[in-house]
């Protein structure tokens, strides 16, 4: 039996709860990171029994000889200075201490009783967003996490990140793990643990592989494992041949990534790390101003996105990556540390990290999901590129046009997509709901979005039913915001050149 | 809602930041009707060279991702 202890309140710095994990790659980003969360204070939980670690125990490390405890301990961060006394303040509701608290917390770290991979469930608030208003980082993915330090209520939004274990898990399992905890999931399936990933993944296939200890995941065992928590699988190939595999033009890897976490879905990136194969998983990215396309071109809004926001089992979570084309033109992924806020030496784990070189991408999505983001794009930049030719025809001084996709529940379109765009103009935003609830054909629950500008402006939005095959994607309807656009999508459309679907004049011009 | 939805479909076209457009200045002819007509041959042969990274089949991949 554990005998009682108590909560343990310790400054975050040299010497503590962290350290004492031991100087790795892991514990060092991690310290990296909390550092530059302004991280003051650690309380620590002595005993905590992690739903994932108990899986874990169960399916692998209770038939070990070693003799592995079921109790994990549990690290909470805060970036207040506090002692014991303000805990016991906040045990006792007081209100100012539950707000700092509160106010103050960073996340937390699960800390497993396995000493060669002892970082379990990991959430940490995201590192403050410093270019916000001029290129947002764009981390739909991420959800709120409420966990609770006695009778306290601490909620820290991120996606929970873990360390391999090696035996129930590999960096396959894990990413994947990663990824079913999205919010875009959230309401589809009961969150599995690593040890149900990983089964799932032996369910229907394996070669013959003995499950635990697990030696890796392939392709298909990753997307049987998504069939088997009731969602499906969406796989993107790269479009450039190596000698051994595939890889992605940069232009397509920014784009389909872009596209997915844009709508809520991690991406598994598969592909080749020093020559050995690696999985992690992208959970957001920096995006970029809207870009002005060459005349008579059309660019991928997203095309030039300069950091991906990876959670790689090798380093941590959230970490940067900087997309390059090398010089065959193939997308590569370099850690590249944002600007440091604290003023510590803790080394980068990162620096001389190799270049992550990614063939594959797989995305778990809602059954009645059944669009690919590359039938998206081709359908985009068709209507892009016509329209455009029609501009140019109109003046050729005009620049071409950017495009960029995502998929959205239509509730969100609705609600506050719309209302992001036509929100100073209340009477065009009610026209435009009105509109696409009363003269479009009824919607199906995702929609996929095409969006289309010119420069810095945006010009309309194509809604396309996602329920459809991708050989038949029908279009719900245009919403446009520029009155320019809209007698050139009348004509595209009379003339046979675009399908056919209702326009919502959600114009300023008759605001 | 977590402020990360918020910033789902968010792009500085929304608020209409980013400067002067030189979409703002534009006049559509009275004619676009025939203007249509006269390039909707060169609008379809752009499309479909725009459209072609696109347009890779999916393969199987057969390597494992294993410890790393």
């Amino acid at each position: 039996m554990y005998l009682p202890k108590p909560l343990e309140v310790s400054r975050f710095g040299p010497g503590d709860e962290l350290a004492k994990l031991g100087a790795y790659e892991q514990t060092i980003y991690l310290r990296r990171y909390l550092e530059d969360l302004d991280a003051a204070t650690i309380v620590a939980e002595p005993y905590y029994f992690d739903r994932d670690y108990l899986a874990e125990l169960a399916a692998f490390y209770s038939r070990s000889a070693r003799g592995y405890p079921n109790v994990c301990r549990r690290l909470h961060f805060f970036s207040e200075s506090f002692d014991r006394g303000e805990l016991e303040r906040a045990q006792a509701n007081d209100d100012a201490a539950m707000r700092r608290l509160r106010g103050s917390y960073l996340g937390f770290v699960v800390v497993r009783p396995i000493p060669a991979s002892p970082l379990g469930r990991t959430v940490l608030r995201w590192y403050r967003d410093r270019e916000a208003a001029t290129a947002p980082r764009i981390t739909t993915p991420s959800r709120d996490y409420d966990c609770y330090l006695g009778g306290l209520k601490l909620t820290v939004q991120g996606l929970a990140w873990q360390q391999q274990d090696s035996a129930v898990g590999t960096c396959a399992t894990v990413a994947l793990w990663s990824m079913l905890h999205s919010s875009a999931l959230a309401g589809y399936h009961a969150l599995p643990t690593t040890a149900q990933v990983t089964q799932a993944a032996h369910r229907t296939g394996g070669g013959g592989r003995r499950v635990f200890p697990n030696a890796g995941l392939d392709v298909e065992q990753l997307c049987e494992a998504i069939k088997e928590f009731g969602l499906s699988p969406v796989v993107v190939p790269g479009d450039l041949a190596r000698d051994v595999g595939q890889a992605f033009s940069r232009e397509r890897f920014a784009a389909s990534c872009t596209a997915m976490i844009r709508s809520g879905f991690p991406v598994l990136l598969l592909g080749a790390l020093d020559g050995a194969a690696h999985a992690t998983c992208a959970v957001g990215f920096r995006s970029t101003t809207p870009p002005v396309a060459p005349q008579g071109k059309v660019v991928h809004h997203d095309a030039d996105v300069p950091f991906i926001y990876i959670h790689d089992d090798n380093l941590g979570p959230s970490v940067r990556f900087a997309i390059a084309a090398n010089a065959e033109g193939m997308a590569s992924l370099r850690p590249a540390a944002p600007p440091r806020v604290a003023a510590s030496d803790t080394p980068d784990p990162t620096f001389q990290y190799p270049a992550f070189v990614p063939s594959h991408l797989v995305v778990a999505v809602p059954e009645e999901l059944r669009t690919s983001p590359d039938a998206l794009h081709v359908a985009g930049l068709e209507i892009a590129s016509k329209v455009s030719t029609v501009f140019q025809a109109c003046q050729g001084s005009l620049p071409g046009l950017s495009m960029t996709t995502r998929f959205s529940p239509l509730r969100d379109y609705l609600g506050h997509e719309l209302a992001q765009v036509r929100s100073a103009a209340p009477a065009v935003l009610g026209r435009a709901r009105l509109a696409l609830l009363e003269q479009v054909p009824p919607m199906s629950r995702h929609l996929g979005i095409v969006r289309i500008g010119g420069g810095a402006r945006l010009l309309f939005d194509v809604l396309f039913d996602t329920t459809d095959s991708d050989a038949h994607l029908p279009i719900f309807a245009y919403v446009v915001f520029r009155a320019e656009a809209l007698p050139v999508l009348e004509a595209l459309i009379a003339h046979g050149e675009l399908p056919p679907a209702y326009c919502v004049d959600a114009t300023l011009a008759r605001a | 809602m977590p402020d990360s939805q918020l910033n789902q479909g968010k792009t500085l076209w929304n608020s209409g930041a980013g400067g002067p457009s030189a979409f703002d200045d534009l006049e559509l002819p009275e004619n676009l009707d025939e203007i249509v007509r006269q390039v909707s041959k060169e609008a379809r042969a752009r499309a479909a060279e725009r459209v072609k990274p696109y347009l890779t089949p999916v393969t199987a991949a057969t390597l494992r991702y294993p410890v790393r």
